[in-house]
């Protein structure tokens, strides 16, 4: 019998954070519903997004947190960061303020989230090319810096934005795979649920270590 | 759908217009039964009363609370103001011509003003719609000049837009400036700590109405989150339909303060089936609890949240909110 379409064997966690209107929701919107959502609102609190993805042939279902981005909301929105695998640190390409934020969304991120945990920074908006405030240069020497994955996309044309979640989850299956991280470990942002969807405990099961990407 | 029927008018209808005198913002002409025009008749009499008389305002709120509150947006721009207490007269009508520019919050008001481009009604001329976002950012700054105690949240605009659309600007600041004082004055601390324990609130009631939905929810601990943008906007960031959010309106501003709040507990329990079916996982029920469907029976609703007032009044179950905030 075939699995259901709806199947997967992990799912991965992840949270979207960074200053308001840098795109966050968008960029959300755009990987899972593949649409620019132009009049998108601002979010209160957290919202939530949720896409079944290929990596290495197996699927994964990747729970996504997308937060508020206003200061006020950042106390109510931590406790959101906990146990996530992967995070994606928005800034937008045309505003500096945003990228001189970074180091505090970074620091947050660290103290928050497990060692294991890979952060994904984006550059949004680089379709708005005579709008750039921020070097692409500057952001990759930042990003190499810190040990982050880093690219520029584009909420609004789609460029990009598959890349940084894809590869996010890519990132973190090579680190399963490596040992780096413990499936079994509460709060690694990993569940492994191999052909039952909808379970929700934890097993001890391990995972295939047969990947060629 | 109509939006001002006379566009000619816009230019003088923006900006100065208030109380009697602006035509009123339709999204959808409203379908009238019998019953309707009958309460409608019946409210407008009753508008032609001394609006120093006490007893109106005690009427308006029977309205306002009664099936279908206030009916349209004609009534409303006449009876919202009343059930704050405010009479034409309190409405400074000159034009605010202050430079908020400068003010700390200025361009987040802006950011999110230019967002929330889907609150207005559909079709709206674009001229239009861009003189209102002006009026909306104007209006805001004004409040918040006016009282630097009260600090700006994503999410007021969402509050003060709902206002600019049914009683125009002038009117709209006065309303803000009571419910920021009042109501809302929670929202605009500081920090979102008072909120939050507001919030646990509704875990509290939860327990008393219905204790196995309630520790089916918070077994897997989904918090408060996804009734937040509810509790901030007095539900408008998430209804679609603004025929449900003035509604709404009409029940709170004829309300309790707490009244929004309790009607978070009245949703959940209506929805329990949904709920229970549900996997008690943390983002399933986050998901679904998140859900605000548009056909919700909000009379019936709004009249239990008031029940469950009665009930378990605030100071009753505020210890025991504080305490379970200070078990998380």
């Amino acid at each position: 019998m075939s699995a259901p379409p709806y199947s997967y064997s992990y799912i991965f966690k992840y949270i979207i954070i960074g200053d308001m209107g840098v795109g966050k929701s968008c960029l959300l919107h755009q990987f899972t519903e593949k649409k620019f959502m132009s009049d998108c609102p601002h979010t209160i609190g957290v919202e939530f997004g949720t896409r079944i993805i290929d990596v290495c042939g197996q699927k994964i279902k990747l729970q996504i947190w997308d937060t508020a981005g206003q200061e006020r909301f950042r106390a109510v929105t931590r406790s959101y960061y906990r146990g996530a695998a992967g995070a994606l640190m928005v800034y937008d390409t045309t505003r500096r303020t945003t990228y001189n934020h970074l180091s505090s969304w970074l620091t947050d991120t660290r103290n928050l989230t497990n060692p294991s945990t890979v952060i994904f920074l984006i550059g949004n908006k680089s379709d708005l090319k005579d709008q750039r405030d921020v070097a692409y240069e500057e952001a990759k020497q930042f990003a190499d810096e810190n040990g982050l994955m880093f690219v520029e996309a584009s909420a609004k044309t789609g460029d990009n934005v598959e890349e940084a979640f894809v590869e996010t989850a890519k990132k973190i299956f090579q680190c399963i795979q490596d040992g780096r991280l413990d499936l079994n470990a509460t709060e690694s942002g990993v569940q492994h649920k191999p052909s039952q969807p909808g379970r929700q405990t934890l097993t001890d099961q391990s995972p295939k270590p047969s990947c060629s990407c | 759908m109509t939006i001002v029927e006379d566009n000619a008018n816009i230019e003088n209808d923006i900006g100065q217009g208030d109380f009697y005198d602006t035509e009123v913002l339709k999204f959808d002409r409203a379908v009238y039964d019998e019953e309707r025009i009958k309460k409608k008749e019946e409210i407008e009499r009753c508008l032609q009363n001394n609006p120093y008389d006490d007893g109106l305002i005690d009427k308006l709120r029977q309205f306002a609370k009664s099936a279908g509150g206030l009916i349209d947006d004609e009534i409303r721009k006449r009876a919202w103001p009343l059930l704050l207490a405010l009479r034409p007269e309190d409405v400074d009508t000159s034009d605010d011509t202050t430079d908020y520019k400068s003010h700390v919050e200025y361009s987040q008001v802006v950011l999110d003003v230019n967002r929330a481009i889907r609150r207005f009604p559909p079709g709206i001329p674009y001229a239009q719609r861009v003189a209102m976002q002006d009026q909306l950012i104007r209006l805001i700054l004004r409040v918040i000049t006016k009282y630097p105690q009260l600090k700006y949240y994503q999410g007021y605009h969402d509050v003060a837009i709902t206002f600019l659309l049914v009683v125009g600007e002038n009117t709209s600041f006065h309303m803000l400036e009571k419910l920021s004082t009042h109501h809302l004055k929670h929202f605009m601390e500081a920090t979102l700590e008072k909120t939050s324990e507001l919030l646990e609130y509704v875990y509290v009631l939860l327990d008393y109405l219905h204790p196995e939905l309630c520790a089916y929810i918070s077994k897997v601990d989904v918090g408060t989150m996804f009734c937040l943008p509810w509790y901030l906007t007095w539900y408008s960031h998430t209804l679609a339909q603004y025929e449900h959010v003035v509604r709404l309106y009409d029940y709170f501003l004829a309300s309790n303060p707490f009244i929004p709040l309790y009607l978070i507990p009245a949703i959940i329990l209506h929805r329990q089936d949904r709920i229970f079916a549900t996997e008690c996982e943390l983002s399933a029920l986050h998901q679904e609890l998140s859900q605000l469907p548009e056909d919700l029976p909000f009379d019936q609703l709004l009249q239990q949240a008031d029940e469950f007032l009665i009930k378990y009044p605030p100071e009753n179950i505020q210890k025991e909110a504080h305490i379970r905030r200070l078990n998380k």
